[in-house]
């Protein structure tokens, strides 16, 4: 027997049968997350709780096979796909919440909740989980941690590591510990902080304890609608200049609109050149003044309309349109490359400018979604990978894109993580000897490099080769008839 | 690639976002990403990338989907899974080796059988004679069903009761009652004559009395929902075809279907036969013509009834109303619009029973893991009737109920109308 | 002392005077670090000053403390050894603000004051109010990583920063994060120094998310007939839609110098923010909570009369420089809090100790300063007190820290407290960053 065939043998004692993959087609359904990377995993295991991941961790060890821990698989930087092969870990089984303490404001997840989930259960309790990536009802909490996620709230309350308390973690040699504590103060490094935001690479998070915030009294959206994209800018700054953090500031510019009027008719109006999207929460008086205030500071940038939600439903009709939005750009073209930079919010108006020059340069359209209020973009490059040369043509007007978002002062990566797809720029910002600092966390964490290895850090490879591996390709003439 | 092959176009249209796996029902019961709809589209690029062969084992995937297009709604791109499923299965169909139940089901039931209303009508009429002779209890104490499978004992037990009243399709009109505000052709449809002739004359009875002549065209026949959730689009088309001849001749203002999945499956004869010269732009002009009968009530707009029911209803949305045809507020409003009835929505109303059109018989295990869950929403709502639009859903949520030995009863949103408008005449 | 540690110091003095370092040899006890007394104080004027310095010390194999203010020096274990204190103060510029952008980047020497004020002036601040902030450097509240008041609204110091400069032992000049407030390019290294109290590396630069000053702030103050009594009443609030800045619950008439706020039973103190109407509302809300709890005395004091009370709260436990203080510092979970100070106050009693409190309920903070009712604490007592009350904690599931604690009783306790396994982490960590164990040698948890 070879070692494959041996490990999966004794990974079917621990989960059963079911809940190992191995065969080529079933293997194919893991080769991709929601990103343009794509590679197929040796197996995949689907274990239901601590122990057996702490057994399969110690099978995968011994057989000197790496872990790709996954969630959804709706990450965008490539986290979950096996690069050169290995075990893939799905987590989507142990999807249980454990426990909502309602009088202390937190919960208890396993690994595998779906983020909205979260939300709906504590909501009987008048809390809900504040970090809310548009991905919410597909992504799963384990996910969020590892990449940090945020999300259109996280302008006024914090991104995922803000409103994470403690975890416990499967370590590479198969020891389970707990890192932080319930409370919120502990004693020690903040060994949970290091955790959220590490991609998979240090440890297997199994278990979760979240913050959970009380739900807002009172809810306003407001979507100011202009002409042009530089007056929405200057509305954001405007707003921030005031001294106000709404929950959230969210920004689409046309191709957006329209793509997600398509798909879920938010009532977006087809005409604008950018919408904002504001939202404010709080007490009723609190939202009452803020809303006044930025309906008369959005007024100064002449705005074409500004419609103010004023029901449940209107409020999450505009929500659906920010939050489907990028599925939505699938039906302008088959592929889309999302960039993830941030950038000071005062910067907004220059990058901007410069990805239009990037898109004319490229001859594929880009279309612009913000979270306005923290300065992260996620301009996406639209293309089609079936085109011979397409995808290296949006891989380079990305790469582009981050350029200019570091020259600007920005960073790589304000939400996605780095995972496959940004490894290669990491030395725009950062030097040897800080990418070094970061490595030595690994031996700390005991990793071995076993988990998720190859990812974060460069490799020399061009992330073009990786993500066109022989995966798109087509290999044979179809069997369609 | 032929005309059936599943259209590199739409496939291509899925981002792999995920956001359809929490939809899916057969995702959620196996946490499999093999079993959820982003899963089965890859295993649709594989093939069609050469990179994978129809093989048993990917073929198994796609049959577990219960087509139920939940994930249609949830995509954000766009994806037409219908579509693309349905030509997937027409593929696996034409070269596979088929399981005893899914060839009797295939080659007997849908080509022999369904197509041709008489020989349906001898079956009918035998299930009834069955049901009402007593031989069903002698069979069923016997245990010699469960002799000869277990499987099928438990099939017959899901059988529906079969009623004494067969609606009529020769052609004839209903007139309108009262002020005439429309005129309109109703698909009997195949089975729903059959066991469902009281509910089709309730139907006919509401729509007259909202002011419609109806006329049950002649020489219809089976919509061909049933062939082509199982892959064969040729019969489909034979099918659709013969609908349209038979439906455009009767100049009326719409073409209602009272049954969900026959809805949308002639909702989308334009695009079944978008190649087919003689056909394509007839085929539009039906499909446009095709109503939801709760659609076409709500837009009448209905006549509210006023005989007071005292019933606490909840509402399954049958997943070819709701995900196909998008159709959720109308039933409900409808329900709502009848004095006395108190609607208590469950958990997760559109999420699929399990029926599925055959998959309660191909899929027997996972159709009743569905049911099961499903009726564990719905006891939570303490109501004691079950309103749906769909008689495969009906048929199903009986025998959930009848498995599980509760006191509730399955009705259709039409059955519930025509009652309050019935009771309205006698007060 | 062996011969060649005496000779590694000179050296290294050589070394430095060469390089014309600002080096000091006079009042070196001033500079002890819980008695420990350094060789010398170097205090470099820039981030390659300060790398040079640690090189060189690593080099020389001598051990090295960072120095901010020095108003926190007492808080964790005693040095193993000390040879040179590295005193921050001329690290203090402001690199960077960008009020626009909300953010800004300064040398970590600059006290919290000077930052505060500068910053002030643009109407935005740093959500941190620590002890002493004129002599608190922003460097040593974060390797302490303890805050003030406001944490409950704003999260802790963790939750400000978003980058950071870094000089490592061996003087390696990394950095972290960046200078946008949303960024998950690489490792979040600087959840490293926040807390860690600068064993993994010295903090050198620190970038900071800013929030805007509130249009008007006001605090609402009630009395109660008991702590307990005033907790609940914290909790009530929390669990209420209202989001204040502050909760504190403190006992005026055990607390010398909390300014007179003419109250003398346990008090709740809750410091709103916002515009005009929001600013009421909290008023009415809190006071019918108050009311509700059966408390009629309540007071409001605007903006200006409340700044010193607010101070002492920060203050408390830090504001004297008599290290004879036992000060505890415990973490439960918010509804445990009223649970606790009563079993506190029993066993008080019971012992006939004076313990004076300040709770912040809603995070779950008990802070406890612990007196002899009759004379200066002895072994005895201590002890008795730290049995009891870490036994108190831990069936709580929560965690203490003995912030300050006599020197004599230092020896049998690690004033970090027990953790489970991932000390062995932590202690991977320490010897990954600093093999040499050249700065701050023995002071963390479990003797890192
Ligand atoms: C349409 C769309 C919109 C999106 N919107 C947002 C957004 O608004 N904000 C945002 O931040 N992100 C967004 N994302 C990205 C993505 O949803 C998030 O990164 C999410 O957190 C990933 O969760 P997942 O469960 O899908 O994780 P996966 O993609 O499965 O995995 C992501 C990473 O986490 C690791 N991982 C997963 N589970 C564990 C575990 N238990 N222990 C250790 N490591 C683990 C994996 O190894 C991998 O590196 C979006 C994605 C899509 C497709
Ligand atoms: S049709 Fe239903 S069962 Fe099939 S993939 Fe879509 S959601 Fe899942
Ligand atoms: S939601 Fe649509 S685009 Fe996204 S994975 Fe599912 S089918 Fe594909």
């Amino acid at each position: 027997m070879d070692k494959l065939t041996s490990m999966i043998a004794d990974m079917k004692l621990v989960v059963g049968e079911t809940y190992v993959i191995h065969t080529v087609e079933d293997l194919l359904v893991f080769e991709y997350d929601g990103s343009a990377d794509k590679a197929l995993p040796d197996a995949v295991v689907l274990p239901s709780n601590t122990t057996e991941v702490a057994s399969i961790v110690k099978i995968a060890l011994e057989n000197e096979i790496p872990i790709i821990a996954r969630g959804a698989g709706t990450g965008l930087s490539g986290g979950a796909v096996a690069k050169g092969g290995g075990l893939v870990l799905s987590l989507t089984r142990m999807n249980k919440i454990l426990e909502i303490n309602s009088k202390d404001h937190m919960a208890i997840v396993e690994p595998g909740v779906v983020n909205i989930d979260l939300s709906h259960s504590a909501e009987k309790y008048g809390l809900y989980y504040a970090p809310d990536p548009s991905s919410q009802k597909a992504c799963t909490i384990g996910g969020n941690v590892a990449e940090n996620s945020g999300g259109p709230h996280c302008l006024a309350y914090g991104v995922t590591t803000n409103h994470i308390l403690g975890m416990e973690v499967v370590l590479s040699d198969g020891s389970t510990q707990w890192l932080g504590s319930n409370t919120r103060e502990f004693q020690g490094y903040d060994l949970r902080g290091i955790m959220v935001g590490s991609e998979g690479t240090l440890g297997i998070v199994t278990k979760i304890a979240v913050r959970l915030l009380k739900k807002p009294e009172s809810v306003r959206t407001l979507l100011a609608v202009f002409k042009h994209i530089e007056q929405a800018s200057s509305a954001v700054s405007g707003i921030i200049a005031a001294g106000i953090v709404p929950a959230a500031i969210e920004m689409m510019d046309h191709i957006c609109i329209s793509a997600a009027e398509a798909a879920v008719k938010a009532g977006y109006p087809q005409d604008a050149g950018a919408i904002l999207l504001v939202e404010v929460d709080g007490l009723t008086e609190e939202v009452a003044e803020e809303t006044e205030e930025i309906e008369r500071i959005c007024d100064n940038y002449n705005p074409i309309e500004i419609r103010k939600a004023t029901s449940m439903e209107d409020r999450e009709k505009l929500w659906e349109g920010r939050k489907g939005v990028l599925g939505a750009l699938g039906r302008l073209a088959p592929n889309y490359y999302l960039v993830d930079g941030t950038i000071p919010r005062t910067k907004l108006m220059e990058v901007l400018s410069g990805i239009s020059d990037i898109a004319k340069k490229s001859g594929l359209p880009i279309a612009n979604l913000l979270h306005a209020g923290d300065g992260n973009l996620h301009p996406s490059v639209l293309y089609d990978e079936r085109i011979p040369g397409q995808t290296k043509v949006a891989l380079d007007a990305g790469a582009e894109i981050l350029k200019l978002c570091v020259d600007s002062g920005g960073v790589l990566s304000g939400e996605h993580g780095i995972g496959l797809e940004k490894q290669e720029y990491m030395p725009l910002m950062f030097t040897q000897e800080d990418m070094d600092a970061m490595s030595k966390l690994k031996p700390a964490f005991i990793t071995m490099d076993m988990l998720n290895p190859g990812k974060i850090f460069p490799t020399g490879t061009p992330h073009v080769q990786i993500s066109q591996g022989p995966a798109v390709a087509r290999t044979g003439a179809g069997a369609y008839k | 690639m032929g005309l059936d092959a599943p259209s590199e176009e739409d496939m291509y249209k899925c981002v792999h976002c995920g956001f359809c796996l929490q939809a899916c029902p057969t995702y959620l019961e196996t946490g499999l990403e093999t079993e959820s709809p982003r899963g089965r589209i890859a295993l649709m690029k594989a093939v069609n990338e050469g990179r994978i062969g129809i093989t048993p084992s990917v073929t198994r995937h796609w049959d577990l989907c219960i087509q139920c297009r939940a994930c249609e709604v949830a995509c954000p791109s766009g994806v037409p899974y219908g579509k693309l499923i349905e030509s997937t299965m027409s593929q696996v169909n034409s070269r596979r080796e088929k399981s005893w139940t899914t060839k009797i089901v295939s080659n007997i039931i849908l080509k022999r059988i369904i197509p041709h209303r008489n020989r349906l009508l001898l079956i009918i009429k035998f299930l009834r004679l069955y049901q009402l002779t007593g031989i069903q209890k002698v069979l069923r104490n016997s245990g010699l069903l469960n002799l000869l499978s277990p499987y099928l004992s438990e099939l017959e037990k899901s059988a529906p009761q079969v009623p004494a009243t067969i609606l009529e399709t020769s052609g004839q009109t209903i007139r309108a009652i009262g002020v005439k505000r429309s005129r309109v052709a109703l698909l009997s449809g195949c089975i729903m004559p059959l066991v469902n002739g009281p509910e089709m004359e309730a139907v006919i009875r509401v729509l007259t009395r909202n002011g419609c002549d109806v006329i049950v065209t002649q020489n219809q026949v089976c919509c061909g929902a049933i062939n082509s959730h199982m892959g064969d689009l040729q019969t489909t088309r034979k099918l659709a075809k013969r609908n349209i001849d038979a439906f455009l001749n009767s100049d009326v203002d719409a073409v209602i279907v009272a049954s969900a999945g026959c809805g949308i499956r002639m909702k989308e004869y334009g695009d079944l036969l978008r190649n087919d010269t003689a056909y394509a732009s007839k085929a539009q002009t039906l499909s446009s013509l095709v109503k939801d009968i709760h659609e076409f009530l709500a837009e009448l707009p209905i006549i509210p009834p006023k005989g007071h029911l005292n019933y606490q209803v909840t509402y399954q949305d049958s997943c070819h109303l709701s995900h196909a045809q998008r159709i959720t507020e109308p039933p409900r409003m409808l329900l709502r619009s009848i004095p006395g009835i108190k609607l208590i929505e469950m958990d997760n109303p559109s999420k699929c029973c399990g029926a599925g059109g055959t998959y309660t018989i191909t899929e027997r295990d996972f159709s009743l893991r569905l049911l099961d869950s499903k009726i564990k929403d719905i006891d939570k709502t303490q109501a004691s009737i079950v309103a749906t639009a769909n008689p495969g859903c009906v048929i199903q949520l009986q025998y959930g109920i009848k498995i599980n030995c509760h006191n509730r009863t399955v009705k259709y949103v039409t059955d519930l109308l025509d009652e309050s408008y019935s009771s309205e005449s006698t007060v | 002392m062996s011969k060649s540690y005496t000779s590694n110091i000179e050296s290294f003095k050589q070394a430095i005077e060469k390089l014309e370092y600002k080096v000091s040899y006079h009042n070196l006890d001033q500079f002890n670090v819980l008695g420990c007394i350094p060789s010398a104080v170097i205090t470099p004027s820039n981030i390659k000053e300060l790398s040079k310095t640690l090189t060189t010390a690593n080099e020389h194999k001598l051990s090295v403390s960072p120095r901010g203010g020095g108003t926190k020096l007492e808080l964790g274990n005693t040095p193993d050894s000390l040879d040179i204190i590295i005193d921050m103060s001329r690290l203090n510029k402001i690199l960077n603000h960008a009020p626009a952008d909300l953010t800004a980047t300064v040398e970590s020497g600059i006290t919290i004051l000077n930052l505060q004020n500068e910053l002030a002036e643009h109407g935005q601040f740093l959500a941190i109010d620590p002890a002493l902030p004129h002599i608190a450097t922003v460097g040593g509240v974060l390797a302490t990583g303890i805050a003030g008041p406001m944490k409950w609204q704003h999260g802790s110091p963790r939750d400000t920063v978003i980058g950071m400069k870094i000089v490592s032992p061996d003087g390696t000049i990394t950095k972290s994060g960046g200078q946008v407030v949303k960024n998950v390019t690489g490792y979040d290294m600087s959840r490293l120094h926040i807390g860690g109290l600068g064993t993994i590396g010295i903090i050198a630069e620190v970038s900071f998310k800013l929030t805007p000053l509130p249009p008007k702030q006001l605090t609402i103050l009630a009395s109660f007939n008991s702590n307990r009594i005033a907790a609940e009443v914290a909790l009530e609030i929390f669990n209420s839609n209202l989001m204040p800045l502050a909760i504190t619950v403190f006992d005026p008439d055990s607390q010398d110098r909390i300014p007179d706020i003419g109250m003398n039973n346990p008090v709740l103190a809750i410091k709103a923010a916002g515009r005009p109407a929001t600013i009421e509302r909290y008023v009415k809300d809190s006071t019918s909570i108050i009311n509700k709890f059966g408390s009629s005395n309540v007071k409001v004091l605007d903006q200006i009369d409340s700044k010193p009370l607010w101070e002492e709260i920060s203050n408390f436990g830090w504001d004297t420089l008599n290290s004879e203080i036992l000060l505890c510092r415990a973490s439960v979970l918010p509804s445990a809090v009223p649970n606790l100070i009563e079993s506190i106050e029993k066993f008080e009693y019971d012992q006939s100790l004076i313990g004076k409190k300040i709770s912040h309920p809603a995070y779950g903070t008990v802070l406890v300063e612990w007196y002899c009712g009759n004379g200066p604490l002895n072994n005895e007592t201590v002890s008795t007190i730290l049995n009891t009350f870490s036994g108190l904690i831990q069936r709580l599931d929560g965690s203490l820290v003995i912030q300050r604690c006599p020197r004599k009783f230092r020896e049998e306790i690690d004033v970090w407290g027990k953790i489970g396994s991932s000390l062995e982490i932590m202690r991977r960590l320490k010897n990954q960053y600093d093999p040499n164990r050249t700065i701050n040698p023995g002071r963390f948890i479990g003797g890192i």
